[in-house]
C-alpha cells in the first residue's frame, strides 16, 4: 500500500428535496509515508472523503486506486477485506464500545482478523504500553477522560499495524493538553512509516502534517506543503 | 392534565406504530386466552351451583373392599336413603334415582331407545333445580304414570308435535308426559333421561327392591343443612353400616369391609375415583392446568407490554425529562404511564371481544361445550374483564412507570442515562421467564400428543380393525326375541364379507362388571371380586385373544356352558395358580355354590384403557339366555358403507321395528382418551399462543436492542465484522437467555410431565428428544426473528450509524 489516489471523485447525498454535493471532482494523492490533513469549514466534505478514503463508503463516480488498484467498484465484502488489513480508525468522538474493557476495546480489529488469542494478547500489550495506558487496560470507557479514550482508540488503530491511519477530527473532544498528546503520538506513528490522513479544524493539528489539503463546497481548494503552509 | 396525558398517550400509540400494534395485540391474545379460559373454569364449576340447595345436598358412596380390591360406588342400594333419613334427624330430606339405563319406549308401532331412564322420587324436582320448559316440578312426579322427559327425548319420540300430556308405552305401562326439562339448561352431574315417579313400579317389584341391600342401583341424595355436621358425619355412617348393612351382607357370607360416605353435591363434577358413576365428569386437575396456563400466557403479555415500554423509554426520555423540569412530579409521571398502560390495555379488551367472538367457536369444538358469549356475560364476567385491566395496567405499567420517572433530568438530556451501567437486568430476567415458559409448553404438548398417540397405538391384545359392535336391544325375557338375534347372527355370518360375528355383554374399554366369585384357599373358600366379560361361546376366538394355555368355550360340551369359566393371566397369577387348569371358581349360590371350571387361560389383554394396569379378567359363556349388549361383527376390508347397509337391511328385515345401532371398535377405544385429545388439542392452542407472544416480545425486544446498538455496530463494521458477526452478536443475548431458561423449563417439565406420565398404567418414558425439539425449536424462532430485523442494521453502510456521533 504506498500510494493512494483519487480521481474525479464525486459524491452526493440526497433527500426528498435536497441535493447536497459532497465532493465535487475531487483527486487527490497521497503517497505512503505521508502526513496528509484535511481542512475546511463544516460541510466542505472532509469527513466524506475520509469516509471513501477509509473504503467506508463508496463514490457516486470517479476512481479511486489503492497500490494502483481500482476499489470504488469493490463489493462490502471485498471492502472490508482491504480495510480491515491496511487501514486503521480514529474518531473524533473516540467511538469505544461502552460495554467493552480498554483491553477488550483495542482487541476488537484482532478479533475479526481472526489472529489467535495468545497473539491478540501480545499485540494489545504492545499497543497499549505504546499509548501509555497498560495501566487501564481492565477499566470501562466511561471510567477515563476524553484523553485517555482517545488513546485507547488511537491504540485500537494501530494493533493491526495497519499502513494507513484515517483520522477524523482526532483533537475535536480535548482540551489543548490531551489533544497535544494525541498529536504527538500520531506524529510518532508517521515517523515509523504509518501513512497519516487526518480531518481537522485546528491549524496547530494540521502544523504536525508535511501536507495540507483543503476543501471548500466538495472541491479542493488547494494543497500546500508544510513550509508554505506555515506562512 | 388529563386531557395532556390522554393526548400524548394517543399519539404516542399512533407515533411508535410497531411497538403499539405488538403491544396491543400481545395484550388482546393475553387477554382472550384469560377470557377463555375462565369462561371454560366457570363452566366447569358450575356444575350443580344452580341449585337451591346446592350447598346440603350430598350424595351417598359405597365403598366396598374385598382382600386389597375397592370398589368405590357412586350408586348405593335402593333402601340407604329412607333408612339414613329415619336414623339421624339432622337430614332433612332425601331423594334417589334408580338407575334403569338404556330403555325401549313404543310409540305407535314405533319401538324407540331412549339412552337413560330413570325411576325418580316424588320429591327428585323439588330437591333437584331442573329448567322445565314445560309442566310443574311440583307435581310432575306426583303421579304414577307420569312420566318427564327431556326436550331431547320429547323431539325424538314426538318430533315437533305437542309432548303433553301424550302417552307412552314402556316396560307394558301406559306414561304420560307431564313435564319436559331442558337438559342443556344447567351444567349437572345427572345425566338427564326419562324421569318415572317410583310410585309407577309394580307394588311386587317395589317390595322386593325396597328389602335389597346388596345391589347398588341407585343414586341416593340427602339433605343436610348444617354444613357442621355434614361435615363430621362419618361417624354417624359407620354406625348406620354396622346396624344395618352388615347383617345384610353377612347374610350371603360376604366378609369384606363396607363403608359409606357422603359426598358434597359439588364435588360429584370432579371425583373422578368411583365406578357406577354418572358419566359427565369434569377433571379437577385439568381446570388447574388451564388456569395455570391461562395465567402463564397473560403473565407472556405482560412481560412483553413492561420490555417494550422500557425499552421504549429511551424515545420517551426528553419527555420525561421536560415534564420534570417543569415541575412534574415522581407520582404525577407514574400516574401517566399507569394510565396510558390501562388506556393500551382497554384497547388490547375491545380487541379481545372482537377475538372471543372468532376463538369461541373453536373452543367449543376442542372442549365439548356449548357456549356463547352472550351466556357467558354476566357481572362475574365484567369483574373479572375489570380485574384484567387493573393487572395489565397497573402491574404491567408500574415497572415501565418506575424506571422511566427515575432517570434525573440533567443525566437525560445529556442523553448519558443508558450509559450508567445499565444492563437492562429486568428486561433480561423477564425476557428468560418468557423462554422459560415457552420451552415449557412446547415440551408439555409433544409429551402429551406422545403419550396419545402411545395409547392409541398400543396393541391392545385382540382385534379392533373392521369390528362393528351392533347395539343389542334388551330382550325382558321375551324369548322369541333373543332367538331372533341368533338367526340374525348367522344370517350376517352367511354375508361374504362377515368373517365372523359373536355376542358379548360389554365391549373392550367399557367398565366390566365385577362379579364376587369364591377361590378354595388352605383357609376355606374366600371371596374374589373379578371383572367378568359375558359373552357368547365364539367370542374370545372372534376377538383373537390368544390363549397361553387351554382351550375356547365348545357349544357341543353341555358342560361349558354352566360350569365352565375362562380366565385372563392375572387372575391365575392373584391366585397364584401353578396349574390353572385344574383349578375351580365358584359362583355363590344359597344351596351349594356353583362350580365352574377353568378350561382356558388368555394372554393378558387390555380390556380397559391404558389408564389403568390390566386386572384379573374371568370370562363366562352366556349362550341363550343373552338378553342385552352388542353383537360385534368381524368384517373382511372392502366397501364398508355398503356392507354396512346390506347389514342394516337384514336387521330391519328381522327386527322391523328395533333400531339399528352401531359403533365401530376402534372408535370405541379411540374415544377412551378424549379427555387426553382435548388436554393435547388445549395445550397445541395455547402453546402457539405462547410462542406467538415470544415471538412478538422477541422482535420487540431485539428491534430495540438493535436500535440502542447501532453505535456498536458501526464501530464493530468499521473495525472489520462481516454482516454474519454482527447476527451473531445480537443473537448471542438471546442464545444466552435461552440457556438460562431452558435450565428452569427442563426440570420443571421433567418433574410436572413426569407426574403426569405416571398417572397412566401404561405410558411412554420422557424423551430426550422431545426436549432436544423444544430447544431447537425455540432457538430457530428466535434467531430467525431477531435476524430478520438484525440483518437490516447489519447490512447498512456503518458511516450511516456514526456519522451523528
Amino acid at each position: 500500500m504506498s500510494t493512494i489516489k483519487t480521481v474525479a471523485m464525486q459524491k452526493v447525498y440526497r433527500t426528498e428535496d435536497i441535493e447536497t454535493t459532497a465532493l465535487n471532482n475531487v483527486s487527490v494523492e497521497i503517497k505512503e509515508g505521508e502526513f496528509v490533513a484535511i481542512m475546511g469549514p463544516s460541510g466542505c466534505g472532509k469527513s466524506t472523503l475520509l469516509n471513501i478514503l477509509g473504503l467506508l463508503d463508496n463514490p457516486d463516480s470517479g476512481e479511486y486506486f489503492i497500490n494502483g488498484e481500482e476499489v470504488s467498484t469493490y463489493s462490502e465484502k471485498k471492502r472490508a477485506e482491504v480495510r480491515k488489513a491496511n487501514i486503521g480508525f480514529v474518531f473524533q468522538s473516540f467511538n469505544l464500545i461502552d460495554e467493552l474493557t480498554v483491553f477488550e476495546n483495542i482487541e476488537l480489529p484482532l478479533i475479526y482478523t481472526g489472529i489467535s488469542s495468545s497473539e491478540r494478547k501480545k499485540l494489545v500489550e504492545e499497543a497499549m504500553e505504546r499509548m501509555n495506558i497498560v495501566h487501564r487496560k481492565n477499566h470501562y470507557p466511561q471510567q477515563l477522560s476524553g484523553g485517555q479514550q482517545q488513546r485507547v482508540a488511537v491504540a485500537r488503530a494501530v494493533v493491526n499495524k495497519p499502513k494507513l491511519i484515517l483520522a477524523d477530527e482526532p483533537t475535536g473532544n480535548l482540551d489543548s493538553t490531551h489533544g497535544e498528546e494525541v498529536m504527538k503520538l500520531l506524529s510518532g506513528l508517521n515517523t515509523t512509516g504509518t501513512t497519516i490522513v487526518m480531518v481537522t479544524h485546528s491549524m496547530r493539528d494540521a502544523g504536525y502534517a508535511h501536507r495540507t489539503i483543503r476543501l471548500l463546497d466538495g472541491r479542493v481548494l488547494f494543497e500546500a506543503a508544510k513550509e508554505n503552509q506555515l506562512q | 392534565m388529563f386531557k395532556n396525558y390522554f393526548v400524548i398517550a394517543l399519539r404516542n400509540i399512533q407515533r411508535n406504530k410497531l411497538f403499539s400494534l405488538l403491544n396491543i395485540a400481545g395484550l388482546a391474545l393475553g387477554i382472550v386466552s384469560c377470557l377463555l379460559l375462565y369462561i371454560f373454569v366457570q363452566d366447569e364449576l358450575s356444575f350443580d351451583a344452580h341449585h337451591k340447595k346446592a350447598d346440603q345436598l350430598y350424595r351417598i358412596q359405597c365403598f366396598y373392599k374385598f382382600e386389597d380390591v375397592e370398589d368405590k360406588f357412586g350408586i348405593s342400594p335402593f333402601p340407604v336413603m329412607p333408612t339414613l333419613k329415619k336414623e339421624y334427624p339432622e337430614i332433612t330430606d332425601g331423594t334417589r334415582l334408580f338407575t334403569l339405563g338404556g330403555q325401549n319406549i313404543h310409540k305407535e308401532d314405533k319401538v324407540i331407545n331412549l339412552a337413560n331412564a330413570y325411576y325418580a322420587d316424588e320429591n327428585y324436582f323439588k330437591l333437584f333445580d331442573y329448567k322445565f320448559l314445560k309442566g310443574d316440578p311440583q307435581t310432575a312426579l306426583s303421579e304414577p304414570g307420569n312420566v318427564v322427559l327431556t326436550k331431547e327425548y320429547a323431539t325424538k319420540i314426538f318430533g315437533t308435535k305437542e309432548p303433553m300430556g301424550q302417552l307412552i308405552e314402556w316396560a307394558n305401562k301406559s306414561l304420560k308426559v307431564t313435564a319436559i326439562v331442558d337438559e342443556k339448561g344447567f351444567n349437572t352431574h345427572t345425566e338427564a333421561g326419562m324421569f318415572i315417579p317410583i310410585s309407577s313400579m309394580s307394588p311386587e317389584n317395589r317390595k322386593q327392591i325396597e328389602a335389597n341391600w346388596g345391589n347398588n342401583n341407585s343414586f341416593s341424595y340427602v339433605v343436610i343443612p348444617n354444613a357442621e355436621v355434614a361435615k363430621n358425619f362419618q361417624p354417624k355412617m359407620d354406625d348406620y353400616v354396622k346396624k344395618y348393612i352388615l347383617p345384610e351382607w353377612k347374610k350371603f357370607g360376604f366378609n369384606g369391609k363396607i363403608t359409606f360416605h357422603i359426598e358434597p353435591l359439588r364435588d360429584i363434577h370432579f371425583n373422578n375415583y368411583l365406578i357406577y358413576d354418572s358419566p359427565k365428569k369434569g377433571n379437577y386437575a385439568y381446570v388447574k392446568l388451564f388456569s395455570i396456563v391461562a395465567i402463564l400466557i397473560l403473565t407472556i403479555a405482560c412481560i412483553n407490554y413492561i420490555n417494550m415500554s422500557t425499552a421504549a423509554a429511551t424515545r420517551r426520555s426528553k419527555e420525561v425529562a421536560m415534564r420534570k423540569v417543569s415541575g412534574a412530579s415522581r407520582r404525577q409521571l407514574v400516574m401517566q404511564f399507569m394510565g396510558e398502560s390501562t388506556l393500551i390495555s382497554f384497547i388490547a379488551l375491545l380487541f379481545s371481544f372482537g377475538l372471543l367472538e372468532v376463538f369461541l367457536p373453536m373452543f367449543n369444538e376442542i372442549t365439548g361445550k356449548e357456549i356463547t358469549i352472550a351466556s357467558v356475560l354476566s357481572v362475574n364476567m365484567i369483574l373479572v374483564v375489570l380485574g384484567l385491566l387493573f393487572v395489565i395496567g397497573v402491574v404491567a405499567g408500574s415497572f415501565p412507570a418506575f424506571y422511566l420517572s427515575r432517570f434525573s433530568p440533567h443525566l437525560i438530556l445529556k442523553n448519558s442515562f443508558l450509559k450508567n451501567g445499565n444492563k437492562h437486568t429486568v428486561r433480561r430476567v423477564l425476557m428468560t421467564v418468557q423462554f422459560a415458559i415457552s420451552l415449557f409448553m412446547i415440551i408439555s404438548t409433544l409429551m402429551v400428543y406422545t403419550q396419545l398417540s402411545f395409547m392409541r397405538k398400543k396393541e391392545m391384545g385382540f382385534e379392533r380393525e373392521n369390528m362393528m359392535a351392533i347395539t343389542i336391544p334388551q330382550s325382558f325375557g321375551d324369548t322369541l326375541l333373543v332367538k331372533k338375534f341368533r338367526t340374525l347372527k348367522n344370517e350376517l355370518k352367511k354375508q361374504s364379507f362377515v368373517s365372523d360375528a359373536s355376542f358379548t355383554a360389554y365391549l373392550p374399554g367399557q367398565n366390566f362388571s365385577r362379579f364376587v366369585l369364591k377361590v378354595k384357599t388352605k383357609n376355606g373358600m374366600e371371596d374374589k371380586p373379578i371383572a367378568t366379560m359375558v359373552s357368547d361361546y365364539d367370542f374370545p376366538k372372534l376377538m383373537n385373544m390368544e390363549l397361553a394355555e387351554g382351550r375356547y368355550f365348545d357349544p357341543k360340551n353341555n358342560s361349558d356352558l354352566n360350569n365352565a369359566v375362562i380366565i385372563n393371566e392375572a387372575t391365575a397369577r392373584m391366585l397364584g395358580w401353578k396349574n390353572p387348569l385344574k383349578e375351580s371358581l365358584f359362583i355363590p349360590a344359597d344351596s351349594a355354590n356353583i362350580e365352574l371350571k377353568v378350561i382356558g387361560v388368555l394372554k393378558d389383554f387390555h380390556f380397559a384403557s391404558l389408564h389403568s394396569p390390566i386386572e384379573p379378567l374371568t370370562v363366562f359363556m352366556n349362550d341363550p339366555r343373552f338378553t342385552s349388549g352388542y353383537m360385534m361383527v368381524k368384517m373382511k376390508p372392502g366397501n364398508m358403507s355398503a356392507n354396512i347397509a346390506s347389514i342394516q337391511k337384514t336387521w330391519s328385515t328381522m327386527l322391523p321395528n328395533k333400531e339399528f345401532e352401531y359403533e365401530f371398535l376402534d372408535d370405541s377405544i379411540y374415544k377412551l382418551y378424549l379427555a387426553e385429545e382435548k388436554m393435547f388439542k388445549v395445550f397445541v392452542y395455547f402453546a402457539t399462543l405462547a410462542l406467538l407472544l415470544s415471538a412478538m416480545g422477541i422482535y420487540g425486544l431485539s428491534f430495540f436492542s438493535t436500535q440502542q446498538r447501532t453505535k456498536e455496530i458501526g464501530i464493530r463494521k468499521v473495525m472489520g465484522a462481516s454482516a454474519g458477526r454482527i447476527l451473531i452478536l445480537l443473537n448471542k443475548e438471546f442464545v444466552v437467555m435461552i440457556g438460562i431458561a431452558l435450565l428452569i423449563a427442563f426440570p420443571a417439565a421433567w418433574y410436572i410431565i413426569g407426574n403426569w406420565l405416571e398417572g397412566f398404567a401404561y405410558h411412554t418414558s420422557l424423551s430426550p428428544f422431545v426436549f432436544v425439539i423444544s430447544v431447537v425449536g425455540i432457538l430457530l424462532l428466535t434467531v430467525l426473528t431477531v435476524s430478520l430485523q438484525a440483518l437490516r442494521t447489519a447490512w447498512r453502510n456503518p458511516v450511516l450509524s456514526l456519522r451523528y456521533e
